[in-house]
This record gives C-alpha cells, structure tokens and sequence, in this order.
C-alpha cells in the first residue's frame, strides 16, 4: 500500500515511463489479497477459486463468520489496547521529546543514543523477557499486558524530538516570560505545532497495532483481552477446518476500521515516514 | 514605579566572561539602550535580566525587591524579540491575549486592555489573522501589543527593529519612542545601531567584552567618549584616532573644516587625499595626514583629486585625548598640552 501511495501522489511526473509501470506491477501484487479477500468474502463459496464477473454476491459469509467468533469483543480488545497504548505513547514520547530538545541535562547524547539503539531492536527478541517481566507483574492476559511493552516507543520519542528540536527557542522564551510554567509551554506551544507529526504518529502507531500479530498471541489466554488478529488466526486455524470465503469475511471485518482510517489520512500517512526520515 | 537596579551580574560560558561586573540602573519611565556590538554581552545581559539565563552571580532588583532568582513568569515583565516570537498557530488577538489568558485574567479586563492597546498600535483589522499572513512591520506591532497589553513594570527589547528594511525602521522608531513616552513605560532595550540607540534612548550603556564601557546621555556619549572603544562606536563614520607617542588624539570627521591655503592658521595641517566617497548630503574624504589615515566629512558633492592636498584644522574643543595604553578618556586639562604636542611635531616634520 505504501508503493501504491507513493506512486500516486506527488512523485508522480517525476518518474520515467517504465518506472511508473513497474510501481504499478508492485503496487498491484501488493494488492493482490486483499483483492482476492473482497472477491471470496461477498460471493458464494463454489466461486472462490473460479472467477467469474456474473458470479452472485451474497452477504452470507460475513453473517457466519460474526456468528461462529465474537468478533464484536475482539473488535472492543483491538480497539481499547490501540487506544491505551497510543494515548501512553503521546504522553511519553511528547515528555521525553521535549526533554531531549530542550532541557539540556548530564548524559543527554548518552540517553539519546540508547533511543535510538532501541530503534534497531526488534520487539519480538524480547518477547521472552517481555513475558516473563509481565508474568511478575500479574499482566498476562490484561489489555495494559499486551501494550506495556510498546509504550516507550523510541520512534515516537525521535520523531517528536526532531519536530520540537525546530520550534524556535524565542517562542518558548516568549511563553516563559509571559508566565507559562516549562509544562505550559510544552502544551501552548510546542504541541500544537506539532500537531500533523501527530497525526503522522498516530496513524503509523494505530496501523501497527491493529495489526500486530505475534505479542498478543503469546501474551494473551482468553476471549477477555485477545484482539482481532489473534481471534482470526484461531477462527481460521486448520483443526476447525479452513472456510476461506468466511476467513475473508472475518479477515475484511477485522480490517476494515483500518481501512478506511488509511484511505482518508492516505496523505498524512505517507507524510509521517517522509518527515521521520525513514521511507 | 518602576526602577530596575543591576549589581555586579555576572555570566561566564569560559574565558572571557560573557557579562562581567554588568552595574546599573533604569529609573521609572526611562528609556535606556543597551549598545554595543555583537557578542559584547547585551543580550546576555538582558536574558538575565528577563530569567531565561540564570547568572553566575550579582543581583538584580525591580522596584527594590529582588528577582534574581525568580522564574520569567513571576518577574512582572515583558519582552518584545528580534524574531518577534509570535505563536504561529494562534491568532492576532490570541497571540496578544496570550499572557492574560496564563495569568486568568478576567474576560472583561481581557477586552478592556486589548481594545486599548489594539487603537494604540493600529492594528483593529487584523485580529483574526495569523501572524504568517501578516508584513514584518505589523509583526512588530503585534508583539509590541503583547508587551504592552501585560502593563508590566518593566519591558524589555532585544533588537526588535532588526529584522525590518530601513525605511520601515526609522518609522517604528519615531513610533516606539512616542508609544513609550505616552505610555510612560520603562524600557530595557538591546540593539548594536547607534543610530536607534542615540535616537531613541534617554540614556546609553555601552558594552564591550561583555563589560561596560560608558553609561550617558546621547550627547555625552557623543562628545565626551569615555574610552577609544566608546569614540570609534558612537557616530559614523567613527572618529578619527591619531596615535602620538602615548596619547591618543581623538577628532570627529565632522568637526574638521577645511582651511583656504595660504591663509597662515598655525593649527592648521597639511594632508593629501586619497580618495572619495560621495554620500549624497554629504562626502566622506580620505585623507593622509603625515603616517596617520583621517575620514573628513564635508557638506555637499566635493570632487578631489586623488594626491592633492588639503590645509585642515579643527576647533580645540573638539579635539578628544586618550591614554594610549588603556584607552581612557584624559582629562580636560591635558588636552591643551596634548594639542600643543601634535602641533610640534608636525613643526619637526617640516623642518
């Protein structure tokens, strides 16, 4: 989706002929699945490996497959865990970015150094520690269990540093002298200029954990705090037998909040990578 | 009111030390410049004295209490930036109800104060604007209202004239001396123009290397310089310092007239010219005067020829005398005797 995006927009005219149809040829592998997920989720079973335009549509798959998971709770999991684990990383992040802006202390470049060393670690090497550090903590199988890791989000904390790092020093000197204490102006002036690398933020955050996979299946037990993608990969394990008309429906429910959120910030999304640096 | 009182402040990032043993004072409904060129420690000076900079050690007092170490916000003052330093994502009217709106002032003592202020600095339809759609002239006035609307005891300037095209310049500064006469405000303010500073200022502090080198009025400043430093700083082009043994002869471009040849002045001087410059008003004239380089500034377009000489003189009151090594003033006194001495040694010349 990243190639499609990238192509369509203002790199357009910039790029040969036959590099435009390459990114096209990438872009539509790309999109391969989720094109054949649309084309088995809304047509009859005996059609999902036979192609046919006049093929009946049918709604049935998305009825069985609301039916046979509770999608509905792990939709609610999904949502809340997104939703705590990006509202703690806005304020971490935005506290330690600015502190790594512009309150200079001993052992900044030190401090800063190991955030960015945290940017090449993978969370999955530390999926064992990880396990056993929340087993101590009593958060197996909680919503908090699944997000803790990914709160100090060392992106997020680059990210927002570069950005408050550009906010002139004589606007925050200026909020100062007019009485704003160092938390005030952090929220008068350096968050709202930062408000599209937010946004950017937000988007490449929520995308990420929506779909992340691997942590909530080890972290999580029950129907309580599993989210979406660990509920499909039960729904659509081999021993229930693989319906994958109803996979596809599941697989479309379970992605299309996401969808839609990626279709309308398709611009902001693409922008955030740009502005960090990392494409 | 107000009087701000500065004693031995101090602030030191190595050697030499940014601001050394800085004494003043700034007496209520004064307007007083802090001159000087860059890196001289004006600026350092008045962060200090705003609390963006902690120093190293002095005290600073407003109206005999002590906020040395208090934090910019419980000062009570304001500050007008060279960059402006308007909040770009607020409005006009935001932007000048900022400080208020911190300090919860009341709504209706908010809408007294921005109506007054917004006929003073003229800026009624622009108040839903943001600053990025606004001219650097009407920055100004913005952050300006935004100093004045805080009706703090003291306000603080650093170069706020800087960053406008000179036209626009000399405008704002007839404005910003009458808007503080009116207004009998207390102004601190920063800038390397001597021209701003001698127009506006009741009185100048003129720093160098992070100390200070006078404290006067305009016209002291100008006609007696304390130091060489303060001689070559004030006026331009600056004066002309002749070094003899170990005095330093100071005369003013301006204060030196051409005398008809022949004419058997005995303080008189003979010099060659080395070239022009034609500044429209007036002309700037290079001169030679035995191993010495003069500026002379004459009236109107004077056409000299390179190598010809000239017969020059200037009026004993206008002869300044410093010590050659530390660059002080020399008593009044000793300028006869300083004169007399230049006068010999030509005598030996052209002997």
């Amino acid at each position: 989706m990243m190639v499609l995006a990238i192509n369509t927009s203002a790199v357009n005219n910039q790029l040969s002929l036959a590099e435009k149809i390459c990114a096209w040829i990438l872009g539509f592998l790309w999109l391969m699945p989720l094109l054949f997920a649309f084309w088995a989720a809304f047509h009859p079973a005996e059609y999902t490996t036979h192609f046919d335009l006049l093929a009946p549509l049918t709604l049935e798959h998305f009825y069985s497959a609301w039916e046979q998971a509770p999608f509905a709770r792990y939709m609610l999991n999904t949502l809340i865990i997104t939703t705590i684990i990006l509202g703690c990383q806005l304020v971490l992040c935005t506290l330690a970015g600015y502190v790594l802006a512009r309150i200079p202390f001993r052992g900044q470049g030190l401090v800063m150094a190991l955030v960015m060393m945290q940017l090449m670690v993978m969370p999955e090497v530390l999926i064992v520690e990880n396990y056993r550090t929340l087993a101590d903590l009593n958060m197996i199988d909680t919503w908090v269990g699944v997000g803790l890791p990914y709160m100090a989000s060392a992106f997020g904390i680059f990210l927002l540093r570069q950005t408050f790092a550009i906010v002139p020093q004589a606007l925050d000197d200026a909020a100062r002298v007019e009485g704003c204490s160092r938390l005030q102006v952090l929220w008068k002036v350096y968050v709202p200029q930062a408000k599209p690398v937010y946004l950017a933020y937000a988007l490449v955050s929520i995308s990420y954990h929506w779909n992340n996979f691997l942590w909530p299946l080890v972290v999580t037990n029950t129907e309580a705090s599993r989210p979406l993608t660990v509920g499909m990969a039960i729904f659509g394990a081999p021993e229930s037998g693989v319906d994958w008309p109803m996979i596809c429906a599941g697989t479309l429910i379970a992605v299309s909040p996401l969808l839609a959120a990626f279709l309308i910030f398709q611009k902001q999304f693409v922008q955030s990578f740009m502005r960090a640096g990392i494409k | 009111m107000s009087r701000l009182s500065i004693q031995k402040l101090r602030k030191s990032w190595g050697d030499p030390p940014a601001a050394d043993d800085i004494d003043f004072t700034v007496e209520s409904g004064e307007f007083v410049a802090l001159l000087g060129p860059s890196g001289c420690g004006k600026s350092t000076t008045l962060r200090m004295i705003a609390g963006l900079e902690a120093p190293d050690s002095g005290h600073i007092y407003l109206n005999d209490k002590e906020i040395t170490h208090l934090s910019p916000g419980k000062r009570d003052l304001a500050m007008v930036f060279q960059s402006y330093a308007l909040f770009p994502h607020l409005s006009v009217r935001e932007n000048i109800l900022f400080g208020l709106q911190v300090r919860k002032v009341s709504k209706e003592e908010q809408k007294r104060r921005l109506n007054f202020v917004i006929e003073l600095v003229d800026l009624g339809s622009h108040l839903h604007k943001k600053p990025g759609q606004l001219s650097g002239g009407q920055c100004q006035r913005v952050a300006l209202a935004r100093a004045v609307i805080s009706e703090a005891r003291l306000c603080l300037m650093d170069e706020p004239l800087s960053n406008l095209d000179a036209k626009l310049r000399a405008e704002m500064r007839s404005e910003l001396r009458a808007l503080q006469q009116r207004l009998g405000m207390t102004v601190l303010y920063v800038t390397h123009d001597q021209t701003e500073a001698m127009s506006m200022a009741d009185r100048i502090i003129l720093l160098n290397r992070g100390r200070i080198e006078q404290i006067g009025r305009p016209e002291e400043l100008y006609n007696q310089p304390a130091t060489t430093f303060a001689a070559q700083f004030i006026g331009a082009p600056p004066m002309n310092l002749i070094r003899i043994e170990n005095r330093v002869l100071g005369v003013r471009p301006e204060h030196i007239q051409l005398v008809q040849p022949g004419m058997g002045l005995k303080s008189s001087h003979r010099a060659v010219v080395k070239g022009c410059d034609y500044l429209g008003a007036d002309t700037l004239i290079q001169l030679q005067l035995d191993e010495h380089s003069l500026q002379l500034r004459i009236t109107g377009h004077q056409k000299l020829q390179p190598g010809s000489s000239l017969e020059i003189s200037w009026a004993e009151q206008d002869q300044h005398s410093f010590c050659r090594t530390s660059g002080q003033r020399v008593a009044a006194d000793a300028l006869q005797e300083q004169h007399i001495e230049y006068t010999k040694k030509e005598t030996h010349y052209a002997a």
